[in-house]
Protein backbone atom coordinates (compact mmCIF):
# COMPACT_ATOMS: atom_id res chain seq x y z
CA UNK A 1 0.00 0.00 0.00
CA UNK A 2 1.71 3.51 -0.87
CA UNK A 3 2.08 5.51 2.16
CA UNK A 4 -1.06 7.84 2.32
CA UNK A 5 1.08 11.12 2.13
CA UNK A 6 2.43 9.85 -1.39
CA UNK A 7 -0.50 9.67 -2.17
CA UNK A 8 -1.88 13.11 -1.16
CA UNK A 9 1.27 15.08 -2.84
CA UNK A 10 0.84 13.39 -5.67
CA UNK A 11 -3.02 14.41 -5.87
CA UNK A 12 -1.69 17.91 -5.35
CA UNK A 13 1.10 17.70 -8.29
CA UNK A 14 -1.19 16.19 -10.03
CA UNK A 15 -1.98 19.35 -12.39
CA UNK A 16 1.65 20.65 -12.22
CA UNK A 17 2.85 17.53 -13.58
CA UNK A 18 -0.16 17.20 -16.26
CA UNK A 19 1.08 20.79 -17.15
CA UNK A 20 4.74 19.98 -17.10
CA UNK A 21 3.82 16.83 -19.52
CA UNK A 22 1.88 18.61 -22.15
CA UNK A 23 4.31 21.49 -22.02
CA UNK A 24 7.70 19.71 -22.35
CA UNK A 25 5.65 16.54 -24.89
CA UNK A 26 4.80 19.91 -27.08
CA UNK A 27 8.31 21.49 -27.01
CA UNK A 28 9.99 18.00 -27.84
CA UNK A 29 7.11 17.08 -30.70
CA UNK A 30 8.11 20.39 -32.43
CA UNK A 31 11.40 19.87 -32.02
CA UNK A 32 12.62 16.58 -33.30
CA UNK A 33 9.55 17.04 -36.16
CA UNK A 34 11.72 20.14 -37.16
CA UNK A 35 14.78 17.66 -38.01
CA UNK A 36 12.94 16.45 -41.37
CA UNK A 37 15.12 20.22 -42.57
CA UNK A 38 18.33 18.67 -41.94
CA UNK A 39 17.84 15.56 -42.63
CA UNK A 40 20.40 14.39 -45.34
CA UNK A 41 21.68 17.63 -45.96
CA UNK A 42 24.51 18.71 -44.27
CA UNK A 43 24.68 22.45 -45.68
CA UNK A 44 21.28 23.30 -44.41
CA UNK A 45 22.52 22.24 -41.13
CA UNK A 46 25.54 23.54 -41.40
CA UNK A 47 24.23 26.57 -41.89
CA UNK A 48 21.94 26.57 -39.55
CA UNK A 49 24.51 25.64 -36.63
CA UNK A 50 26.33 28.74 -37.96
CA UNK A 51 24.36 30.97 -36.33
CA UNK A 52 25.71 30.75 -33.40
CA UNK A 53 29.15 32.14 -32.72
CA UNK A 54 31.41 29.04 -32.78
CA UNK A 55 32.40 29.03 -28.77
CA UNK A 56 28.55 28.47 -28.25
CA UNK A 57 28.46 26.03 -30.62
CA UNK A 58 31.28 24.10 -28.91
CA UNK A 59 29.63 24.33 -25.33
CA UNK A 60 25.88 23.81 -26.68
CA UNK A 61 27.38 20.81 -28.72
CA UNK A 62 25.45 22.46 -31.67
CA UNK A 63 27.67 20.57 -34.27
CA UNK A 64 26.75 18.15 -36.40
CA UNK A 65 22.75 18.96 -36.81
CA UNK A 66 22.29 16.72 -39.82
CA UNK A 67 22.68 13.32 -38.10
CA UNK A 68 20.16 12.26 -35.64
CA UNK A 69 22.44 11.91 -33.01
CA UNK A 70 23.84 14.97 -33.33
CA UNK A 71 20.62 16.85 -34.10
CA UNK A 72 18.68 15.33 -30.95
CA UNK A 73 21.86 16.24 -28.47
CA UNK A 74 22.21 19.66 -29.76
CA UNK A 75 18.13 20.59 -30.03
CA UNK A 76 16.71 18.33 -27.26
CA UNK A 77 18.95 16.91 -24.85
CA UNK A 78 21.66 19.45 -24.03
CA UNK A 79 19.89 22.78 -23.51
CA UNK A 80 16.51 23.26 -23.64
CA UNK A 81 14.54 20.10 -22.10
CA UNK A 82 17.20 19.54 -18.94
CA UNK A 83 16.31 23.30 -18.50
CA UNK A 84 12.55 22.75 -18.46
CA UNK A 85 13.07 19.49 -16.16
CA UNK A 86 15.42 20.87 -13.95
CA UNK A 87 12.66 23.90 -13.76
CA UNK A 88 9.45 21.57 -13.06
CA UNK A 89 11.82 19.51 -10.56
CA UNK A 90 12.94 22.08 -8.72
CA UNK A 91 9.35 23.45 -8.45
CA UNK A 92 8.25 20.15 -7.47
CA UNK A 93 11.13 20.20 -5.09
CA UNK A 94 10.44 23.46 -3.36
CA UNK A 95 6.69 22.15 -2.74
CA UNK A 96 7.63 19.54 -0.71
CA UNK A 97 8.64 21.29 2.29
CA UNK A 98 8.72 24.80 1.60
CA UNK A 99 5.50 25.20 -0.57
CA UNK A 100 3.41 24.04 2.67
CA UNK A 101 5.60 25.87 5.63
CA UNK A 102 4.57 28.89 3.08
CA UNK A 103 1.45 28.45 2.98
CA UNK A 104 1.17 27.11 6.98
CA UNK A 105 -0.02 23.90 6.46
CA UNK A 106 3.51 22.33 7.58
CA UNK A 107 2.10 22.20 10.97
CA UNK A 108 -0.99 20.54 10.31
CA UNK A 109 0.97 17.53 8.59
CA UNK A 110 3.09 17.04 10.28
CA UNK A 111 0.93 16.53 13.55
CA UNK A 112 0.35 13.53 12.34
CA UNK A 113 1.73 10.68 12.96
CA UNK A 114 4.83 10.59 10.76
CA UNK A 115 8.21 11.05 11.64
CA UNK A 116 10.45 14.39 10.00
CA UNK A 117 12.30 11.61 8.38
CA UNK A 118 9.58 9.57 6.81
CA UNK A 119 8.06 12.73 5.96
CA UNK A 120 11.39 13.72 4.22
CA UNK A 121 11.34 9.99 2.35
CA UNK A 122 7.81 9.97 1.70
CA UNK A 123 7.96 13.54 -0.22
CA UNK A 124 11.08 12.54 -2.14
CA UNK A 125 9.20 9.41 -3.21
CA UNK A 126 6.14 11.55 -4.04
CA UNK A 127 9.30 14.22 -6.29
CA UNK A 128 10.49 11.24 -7.79
CA UNK A 129 6.98 10.08 -9.67
CA UNK A 130 6.62 13.56 -10.44
CA UNK A 131 9.82 14.14 -12.32
CA UNK A 132 9.68 10.46 -13.43
CA UNK A 133 6.46 10.86 -15.08
CA UNK A 134 7.72 14.65 -16.75
CA UNK A 135 10.98 13.05 -17.81
CA UNK A 136 9.43 9.43 -19.55
CA UNK A 137 7.03 11.77 -21.65
CA UNK A 138 10.34 13.09 -23.24
CA UNK A 139 12.07 9.35 -23.60
CA UNK A 140 8.88 7.48 -25.04
CA UNK A 141 8.10 10.69 -27.54
CA UNK A 142 12.20 10.37 -28.68
CA UNK A 143 11.76 6.60 -29.42
CA UNK A 144 8.68 7.09 -30.94
CA UNK A 145 9.65 10.20 -33.41
CA UNK A 146 13.11 8.68 -33.85
CA UNK A 147 12.01 5.87 -34.93
CA UNK A 148 8.78 7.46 -37.22
CA UNK A 149 11.57 9.69 -38.77
CA UNK A 150 14.32 7.31 -39.17
CA UNK A 151 17.01 9.31 -37.55
CA UNK A 152 18.79 6.07 -36.88
CA UNK A 153 19.78 6.36 -33.29
CA UNK A 154 19.10 3.35 -31.45
CA UNK A 155 16.46 2.66 -28.53
CA UNK A 156 19.32 1.96 -26.12
CA UNK A 157 21.02 5.02 -26.51
CA UNK A 158 18.03 7.35 -26.75
CA UNK A 159 17.12 5.79 -23.23
CA UNK A 160 20.66 6.14 -21.87
CA UNK A 161 20.45 9.87 -22.84
CA UNK A 162 17.07 10.03 -21.08
CA UNK A 163 17.94 8.03 -17.99
CA UNK A 164 20.94 10.38 -17.37
CA UNK A 165 17.86 13.78 -18.21
CA UNK A 166 16.04 12.11 -15.80
CA UNK A 167 18.47 11.65 -12.95
CA UNK A 168 20.01 15.47 -13.33
CA UNK A 169 16.21 16.39 -13.35
CA UNK A 170 15.95 14.76 -10.24
CA UNK A 171 19.10 15.76 -8.76
CA UNK A 172 18.15 19.24 -8.78
CA UNK A 173 14.57 18.74 -7.55
CA UNK A 174 16.15 17.06 -4.60
CA UNK A 175 18.78 19.49 -4.28
CA UNK A 176 15.26 22.01 -4.00
CA UNK A 177 13.91 19.78 -0.98
CA UNK A 178 17.29 19.66 0.92
CA UNK A 179 17.40 23.51 0.81
CA UNK A 180 13.73 23.34 2.10
CA UNK A 181 14.96 20.96 4.76
CA UNK A 182 17.22 23.32 5.98
CA UNK A 183 15.45 26.65 4.99
CA UNK A 184 11.57 26.63 4.30
CA UNK A 185 11.39 29.48 2.36
CA UNK A 186 10.25 28.83 -1.20
CA UNK A 187 12.17 32.31 -3.07
CA UNK A 188 15.51 31.31 -0.87
CA UNK A 189 14.97 27.19 -1.91
CA UNK A 190 14.58 28.66 -5.71
CA UNK A 191 17.04 31.06 -6.17
CA UNK A 192 19.77 28.55 -4.37
CA UNK A 193 18.99 25.84 -6.79
CA UNK A 194 18.88 28.21 -9.93
CA UNK A 195 22.15 29.08 -9.16
CA UNK A 196 23.37 26.08 -8.67
CA UNK A 197 21.94 24.89 -11.81
CA UNK A 198 23.34 27.13 -13.57
CA UNK A 199 27.05 27.32 -12.02
CA UNK A 200 27.02 23.78 -12.39
CA UNK A 201 26.20 23.76 -16.45
CA UNK A 202 28.38 27.02 -17.15
CA UNK A 203 31.33 24.35 -15.34
CA UNK A 204 30.23 21.49 -17.44
CA UNK A 205 30.17 23.73 -20.89
CA UNK A 206 33.29 25.61 -20.14
CA UNK A 207 34.96 22.58 -19.25
CA UNK A 208 34.43 21.18 -22.57
CA UNK A 209 36.04 24.28 -24.08
CA UNK A 210 38.64 25.33 -22.18
CA UNK A 211 41.53 23.18 -20.68
CA UNK A 212 42.10 25.58 -17.55
CA UNK A 213 38.14 24.49 -16.46
CA UNK A 214 38.67 21.08 -17.66
CA UNK A 215 39.42 19.58 -14.45
CA UNK A 216 36.66 21.05 -12.36
CA UNK A 217 33.67 19.74 -14.66
CA UNK A 218 33.95 16.33 -12.65
CA UNK A 219 32.63 18.72 -10.01
CA UNK A 220 29.16 19.64 -12.17
CA UNK A 221 26.09 16.74 -12.48
CA UNK A 222 26.00 17.71 -16.13
CA UNK A 223 29.11 15.94 -16.55
CA UNK A 224 27.60 12.77 -15.48
CA UNK A 225 24.56 13.09 -17.59
CA UNK A 226 26.27 14.57 -20.87
CA UNK A 227 29.99 14.21 -20.42
CA UNK A 228 30.42 10.45 -21.82
CA UNK A 229 28.04 11.40 -24.99
CA UNK A 230 25.41 8.40 -24.42
CA UNK A 231 23.30 9.75 -28.36
CA UNK A 232 26.47 8.21 -29.72
CA UNK A 233 27.80 5.95 -26.97
CA UNK A 234 25.35 4.56 -24.87
CA UNK A 235 24.82 3.85 -21.08
CA UNK A 236 27.96 4.44 -19.19
CA UNK A 237 26.60 2.84 -15.63
CA UNK A 238 29.36 4.59 -13.60
CA UNK A 239 28.17 7.92 -14.43
CA UNK A 240 24.82 6.87 -14.07
CA UNK A 241 25.62 5.78 -10.60
CA UNK A 242 27.76 9.06 -9.47
CA UNK A 243 24.54 10.89 -10.33
CA UNK A 244 22.19 8.45 -8.44
CA UNK A 245 24.86 8.55 -5.61
CA UNK A 246 24.46 12.75 -5.33
CA UNK A 247 20.78 12.07 -5.00
CA UNK A 248 20.95 9.43 -2.48
CA UNK A 249 23.41 11.95 -0.33
CA UNK A 250 21.21 14.73 -1.05
CA UNK A 251 18.49 13.15 0.34
CA UNK A 252 20.17 11.89 3.23
CA UNK A 253 21.41 15.46 4.20
CA UNK A 254 17.88 16.73 4.13
CA UNK A 255 16.17 13.77 6.39
CA UNK A 256 19.28 14.59 8.83
CA UNK A 257 18.59 18.57 8.01
CA UNK A 258 14.90 18.34 8.16
CA UNK A 259 14.77 15.96 11.59
CA UNK A 260 17.08 19.31 14.02
CA UNK A 261 15.23 22.57 13.05
CA UNK A 262 12.20 24.70 13.66
CA UNK A 263 8.99 24.69 11.80
CA UNK A 264 8.41 28.34 10.78
CA UNK A 265 5.07 29.15 11.37
CA UNK B 1 -2.04 9.52 37.79
CA UNK B 2 -0.10 10.08 35.57
CA UNK B 3 -0.15 14.25 33.72
CA UNK B 4 -1.21 14.09 30.22
CA UNK B 5 0.75 17.37 29.87
CA UNK B 6 3.54 17.66 31.85
CA UNK B 7 6.06 20.42 31.65
CA UNK B 8 9.32 21.40 33.67
CA UNK B 9 11.26 24.53 32.92
CA UNK B 10 10.14 24.52 29.62
CA UNK B 11 11.39 27.34 27.30
CA UNK B 12 11.94 28.55 24.18
CA UNK B 13 14.04 31.46 22.88
CA UNK B 14 13.92 32.71 18.90
CA UNK B 15 16.83 33.77 18.82
CA UNK B 16 17.16 37.17 21.55
CA UNK B 17 13.21 37.10 21.62
CA UNK B 18 11.36 35.08 25.02
CA UNK B 19 8.71 32.84 23.20
CA UNK B 20 7.63 30.98 26.69
CA UNK B 21 10.11 30.77 29.72
CA UNK B 22 10.28 28.58 32.42
CA UNK B 23 6.91 26.54 32.38
CA UNK B 24 6.34 24.18 34.62
CA UNK B 25 2.36 22.81 34.05
CA UNK B 26 0.38 19.51 34.77
CA UNK B 27 -2.38 18.76 32.68
CA UNK B 28 -4.38 15.80 34.02
CA UNK B 29 -6.35 13.39 32.46
CA UNK B 30 -9.49 14.04 31.08
CA UNK B 31 -9.52 17.53 32.60
CA UNK B 32 -9.98 20.73 30.37
CA UNK B 33 -7.73 22.99 30.94
CA UNK B 34 -7.87 26.49 29.16
CA UNK B 35 -4.70 28.53 28.59
CA UNK B 36 -5.64 31.83 28.63
CA UNK B 37 -3.72 34.91 27.16
CA UNK B 38 -3.27 37.88 25.16
CA UNK B 39 -2.07 37.53 21.54
CA UNK B 40 2.17 36.80 21.41
CA UNK B 41 2.05 35.80 25.10
CA UNK B 42 3.20 32.31 24.01
CA UNK B 43 0.16 30.14 24.00
CA UNK B 44 1.16 29.14 20.24
CA UNK B 45 4.56 28.47 21.36
CA UNK B 46 3.39 26.06 24.48
CA UNK B 47 1.28 24.34 21.97
CA UNK B 48 4.06 23.99 19.31
CA UNK B 49 6.76 22.58 21.99
CA UNK B 50 4.24 20.16 22.83
CA UNK B 51 3.92 18.77 19.12
CA UNK B 52 7.68 18.81 18.50
CA UNK B 53 6.63 22.02 15.78
CA UNK B 54 9.69 23.57 17.41
CA UNK B 55 12.72 22.49 19.70
CA UNK B 56 12.68 23.79 23.39
CA UNK B 57 15.60 26.01 24.29
CA UNK B 58 15.79 24.21 27.75
CA UNK B 59 13.41 22.57 30.05
CA UNK B 60 11.62 19.27 29.26
CA UNK B 61 7.81 18.11 28.17
CA UNK B 62 5.96 15.11 28.30
CA UNK B 63 3.07 14.28 26.32
CA UNK B 64 0.65 11.14 26.71
CA UNK B 65 4.35 9.91 28.33
CA UNK B 66 6.28 10.92 25.61
CA UNK B 67 9.01 13.34 25.17
CA UNK B 68 7.33 15.10 21.80
CA UNK B 69 10.13 14.50 19.96
CA UNK B 70 10.35 11.15 19.83
CA UNK B 71 6.47 10.61 20.30
CA UNK B 72 5.62 10.46 16.75
CA UNK B 73 3.28 7.46 17.94
CA UNK B 74 1.84 9.41 20.55
CA UNK B 75 0.36 11.50 17.54
CA UNK B 76 -1.90 9.11 16.72
CA UNK B 77 -3.76 9.77 20.18
CA UNK B 78 -3.71 13.72 19.64
CA UNK B 79 -6.24 15.84 17.80
CA UNK B 80 -5.08 19.15 17.10
CA UNK B 81 -5.98 22.27 15.57
CA UNK B 82 -3.87 25.02 14.71
CA UNK B 83 -4.37 28.81 15.80
CA UNK B 84 -3.94 29.95 12.35
CA UNK B 85 -5.24 27.65 10.06
CA UNK B 86 -4.85 27.16 6.35
CA UNK B 87 -5.22 24.96 4.10
CA UNK B 88 -3.34 24.45 0.07
CA UNK B 89 -4.59 22.71 -3.10
CA UNK B 90 -7.78 22.12 -4.64
CA UNK B 91 -9.10 19.50 -3.08
CA UNK B 92 -12.34 18.41 -1.62
CA UNK B 93 -13.33 18.38 2.24
CA UNK B 94 -13.71 14.93 2.12
CA UNK B 95 -10.97 13.82 0.36
CA UNK B 96 -8.69 16.05 2.62
CA UNK B 97 -10.34 14.51 5.77
CA UNK B 98 -10.10 10.85 4.43
CA UNK B 99 -6.25 11.70 4.36
CA UNK B 100 -6.02 12.87 7.86
CA UNK B 101 -8.16 10.01 8.74
CA UNK B 102 -5.91 7.09 7.06
CA UNK B 103 -2.57 9.14 8.82
CA UNK B 104 -3.87 8.29 11.69
CA UNK B 105 -4.29 4.55 10.90
CA UNK B 106 -8.65 5.05 9.94
CA UNK B 107 -11.47 7.03 10.66
CA UNK B 108 -14.66 6.00 9.27
CA UNK B 109 -16.53 7.88 6.87
CA UNK B 110 -19.63 7.78 8.33
CA UNK B 111 -17.66 8.97 11.58
CA UNK B 112 -15.93 12.22 9.28
CA UNK B 113 -19.96 12.94 8.31
CA UNK B 114 -21.84 12.99 11.96
CA UNK B 115 -19.13 15.57 13.07
CA UNK B 116 -19.38 17.42 9.65
CA UNK B 117 -22.95 17.20 10.51
CA UNK B 118 -22.87 18.86 13.80
CA UNK B 119 -20.99 21.37 12.42
CA UNK B 120 -23.24 21.92 9.26
CA UNK B 121 -20.01 21.42 7.10
CA UNK B 122 -20.48 20.52 3.08
CA UNK B 123 -18.04 17.12 2.64
CA UNK B 124 -18.18 17.88 -1.02
CA UNK B 125 -16.83 21.43 -0.84
CA UNK B 126 -13.70 22.30 -2.32
CA UNK B 127 -10.88 23.35 0.48
CA UNK B 128 -10.18 26.46 -1.65
CA UNK B 129 -13.45 28.25 -2.06
CA UNK B 130 -13.97 27.85 1.73
CA UNK B 131 -14.86 31.07 3.54
CA UNK B 132 -12.44 31.35 7.52
CA UNK B 133 -15.17 29.97 9.05
CA UNK B 134 -15.72 26.52 7.05
CA UNK B 135 -12.42 26.21 7.12
CA UNK B 136 -12.10 26.58 11.27
CA UNK B 137 -15.13 23.74 11.19
CA UNK B 138 -12.61 21.64 8.71
CA UNK B 139 -10.05 21.97 11.14
CA UNK B 140 -12.60 20.91 14.51
CA UNK B 141 -13.47 18.04 12.23
CA UNK B 142 -9.87 16.95 11.68
CA UNK B 143 -9.43 17.51 15.52
CA UNK B 144 -12.00 15.37 16.72
CA UNK B 145 -12.56 13.18 14.07
CA UNK B 146 -10.25 9.95 15.68
CA UNK B 147 -11.71 10.29 18.84
CA UNK B 148 -8.50 11.29 19.98
CA UNK B 149 -6.97 10.90 24.11
CA UNK B 150 -5.76 14.38 23.97
CA UNK B 151 -6.93 17.43 22.06
CA UNK B 152 -4.77 20.22 21.67
CA UNK B 153 -7.02 23.05 20.34
CA UNK B 154 -5.44 26.81 19.74
CA UNK B 155 -8.01 29.35 19.24
CA UNK B 156 -10.13 26.87 18.93
CA UNK B 157 -13.48 29.60 18.02
CA UNK B 158 -11.88 31.87 15.92
CA UNK B 159 -13.93 32.55 13.17
CA UNK B 160 -17.27 30.50 13.88
CA UNK B 161 -20.28 32.03 14.64
CA UNK B 162 -22.04 32.32 18.08
CA UNK B 163 -23.95 29.10 17.24
CA UNK B 164 -21.37 26.87 16.26
CA UNK B 165 -19.21 28.41 19.17
CA UNK B 166 -21.93 27.01 21.30
CA UNK B 167 -21.82 23.63 19.07
CA UNK B 168 -18.12 23.10 20.16
CA UNK B 169 -18.46 23.79 24.00
CA UNK B 170 -20.85 21.21 23.70
CA UNK B 171 -18.06 19.02 21.72
CA UNK B 172 -15.59 20.18 24.07
CA UNK B 173 -18.14 19.00 27.44
CA UNK B 174 -18.88 15.55 25.25
CA UNK B 175 -15.24 15.04 25.16
CA UNK B 176 -14.59 15.75 28.69
CA UNK B 177 -17.62 13.14 29.40
CA UNK B 178 -15.93 10.51 26.99
CA UNK B 179 -12.93 10.59 29.23
CA UNK B 180 -10.49 12.85 26.58
CA UNK B 181 -8.21 15.35 27.84
CA UNK B 182 -8.56 19.27 25.92
CA UNK B 183 -6.42 21.91 26.00
CA UNK B 184 -7.32 24.64 24.57
CA UNK B 185 -5.93 27.90 24.53
CA UNK B 186 -8.07 31.30 24.09
CA UNK B 187 -7.47 34.99 24.58
CA UNK B 188 -11.54 35.11 25.35
CA UNK B 189 -11.96 35.00 29.08
CA UNK B 190 -15.32 34.16 28.70
CA UNK B 191 -15.01 31.00 26.05
CA UNK B 192 -12.47 29.05 28.49
CA UNK B 193 -14.52 29.99 31.79
CA UNK B 194 -17.04 27.74 30.13
CA UNK B 195 -15.55 25.07 28.87
CA UNK B 196 -12.53 24.59 31.11
CA UNK B 197 -12.02 22.99 34.38
CA UNK B 198 -8.57 25.00 35.17
CA UNK B 199 -7.38 28.09 33.52
CA UNK B 200 -3.74 29.00 33.11
CA UNK B 201 -3.17 32.73 32.85
CA UNK B 202 0.07 33.17 30.15
CA UNK B 203 2.01 36.58 30.03
CA UNK B 204 4.79 37.87 28.35
CA UNK B 205 6.17 33.99 27.67
CA UNK B 206 5.27 33.46 31.43
CA UNK B 207 2.93 31.55 32.85
CA UNK B 208 1.36 33.71 35.78
CA UNK B 209 -1.34 31.74 37.66
CA UNK B 210 -3.50 28.73 37.03
CA UNK B 211 -6.59 28.67 38.78
CA UNK B 212 -9.83 26.34 38.79
CA UNK B 213 -12.50 28.07 36.92
CA UNK B 214 -14.61 28.65 39.76
CA UNK B 215 -12.26 31.19 41.74
CA UNK B 216 -11.23 32.82 38.12
CA UNK B 217 -15.03 33.95 38.23
CA UNK B 218 -14.96 35.37 42.13
CA UNK B 219 -11.47 37.09 41.01
CA UNK B 220 -12.70 39.00 37.71
CA UNK B 221 -12.13 42.32 37.61
CA UNK B 222 -15.53 44.84 36.31
CA UNK B 223 -15.67 48.18 35.51
CA UNK B 224 -18.80 49.83 37.14
CA UNK B 225 -20.60 52.55 36.45
CA UNK B 226 -24.18 53.38 39.00
CA UNK B 227 -26.10 56.48 38.15
CA UNK B 228 -28.09 58.01 40.97
CA UNK B 229 -31.17 60.32 41.66
CA UNK B 230 -29.12 62.32 44.09
CA UNK B 231 -24.98 62.81 44.04
CA UNK B 232 -23.81 60.83 46.58
CA UNK B 233 -20.87 61.41 48.73
CA UNK B 234 -17.90 59.42 47.28
CA UNK B 235 -16.53 58.59 50.76
CA UNK B 236 -19.25 55.93 50.92
CA UNK B 237 -17.82 54.04 48.29
CA UNK B 238 -13.78 54.40 49.13
CA UNK B 239 -12.78 51.80 51.49
CA UNK B 240 -15.45 49.10 50.42
CA UNK B 241 -13.45 45.68 50.17
CA UNK B 242 -12.37 44.87 46.43
CA UNK B 243 -13.75 48.89 45.42
CA UNK B 244 -10.50 50.83 43.77
CA UNK B 245 -10.48 53.61 41.58
CA UNK B 246 -13.52 55.49 43.27
CA UNK B 247 -14.66 58.32 41.32
CA UNK B 248 -17.61 60.52 41.56
CA UNK B 249 -18.92 63.35 39.19
CA UNK B 250 -22.25 64.67 39.88
CA UNK B 251 -24.70 61.68 40.21
CA UNK B 252 -22.47 59.24 38.57
CA UNK B 253 -20.18 57.01 40.36
CA UNK B 254 -17.76 55.24 38.30
CA UNK B 255 -15.03 52.42 40.46
CA UNK B 256 -13.54 49.10 39.44
CA UNK B 257 -14.48 45.65 41.56
CA UNK B 258 -12.28 43.07 42.16
CA UNK B 259 -13.86 40.01 43.36
CA UNK B 260 -17.06 40.02 44.77
CA UNK B 261 -19.97 42.76 43.98
CA UNK B 262 -21.68 42.02 47.21
CA UNK B 263 -19.74 44.70 49.39
CA UNK B 264 -20.70 47.70 46.60
CA UNK B 265 -23.83 46.74 46.14
CA UNK B 266 -24.76 46.76 49.82
CA UNK B 267 -23.33 50.16 50.19
CA UNK B 268 -25.54 51.26 47.34
CA UNK B 269 -28.72 50.59 49.02
CA UNK B 270 -28.71 53.23 51.19
CA UNK B 271 -28.81 55.61 47.82
CA UNK B 272 -31.69 55.49 45.19
CA UNK B 273 -30.15 53.92 42.04
CA UNK B 274 -31.10 55.01 38.43
CA UNK B 275 -29.09 52.65 36.42
CA UNK B 276 -26.08 50.22 37.12
CA UNK B 277 -23.74 49.64 34.48
CA UNK B 278 -21.48 46.67 35.18
CA UNK B 279 -19.02 45.81 31.75
CA UNK B 280 -18.13 42.02 31.60
CA UNK B 281 -15.11 40.97 33.37
CA UNK B 282 -12.03 42.41 31.48
CA UNK B 283 -9.29 39.85 30.24
CA UNK B 284 -6.76 42.35 30.59
CA UNK B 285 -7.61 43.88 34.12
CA UNK B 286 -8.17 40.16 35.29
CA UNK B 287 -4.52 39.36 33.99
CA UNK B 288 -3.23 42.86 35.20
CA UNK B 289 -4.63 41.45 38.55
CA UNK B 290 -2.45 38.45 38.62
CA UNK B 291 0.44 39.98 37.29
CA UNK B 292 0.67 42.21 40.24
CA UNK B 293 -0.21 39.80 42.63
CA UNK B 294 2.54 37.42 41.25
CA UNK B 295 4.95 40.22 41.01
CA UNK B 296 4.09 41.27 44.60
CA UNK B 297 4.48 37.77 45.77
CA UNK B 298 8.07 37.49 43.84
CA UNK B 299 9.01 40.38 45.08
Amino acid sequence: MIPSLIRKSLRDYRRAVAGWMIGIGVFVTIYVSSWSQFKGDPEAAESAADRIPQGMQTALAFQDLSSGAGYLQAVIYTVFVPLLLIMAATVFGARAIAGPEDAGVLDLLLANPISRRRFVLQRFAALTVAVVAVGAVVWLLVLALAAALEMNVGASRISAASLGLLLVGLCFGTLALTVSAFVGRRPVVLATTGSVAVATYLLHALGNQFDAVRPLRWLSPFHYYLGADPLHTGFHVGYLLVLAGIIAVLVGAAAAAFERRDLAV
Amino acid sequence: MNSVIEARGLTKFYGGRRGLEDLDLRVQPGEVFGYLGPNGAGKTTTIRLLLDFIRPTRGTATVLGAVPRHGVDTRRRIGYLPGELAFEGRERVADLLRFFGDARGGVSARHIAEFAERLELDLSRRIRGLSKGNKQKVGLVMAFMHEPELLILDEPTTGLDPLMQQEFLKMVREARANGQTVFMSSHVLAEVQTAADRVGIVRAGRLVAVERVESLGRRAVRQVEVHFAEPPAAADFTGLSGVTDVSVEGPVLRCTVDGQLDPLIKALGRHTVVDLISTEPDLEETFLSYYHQSEETTS
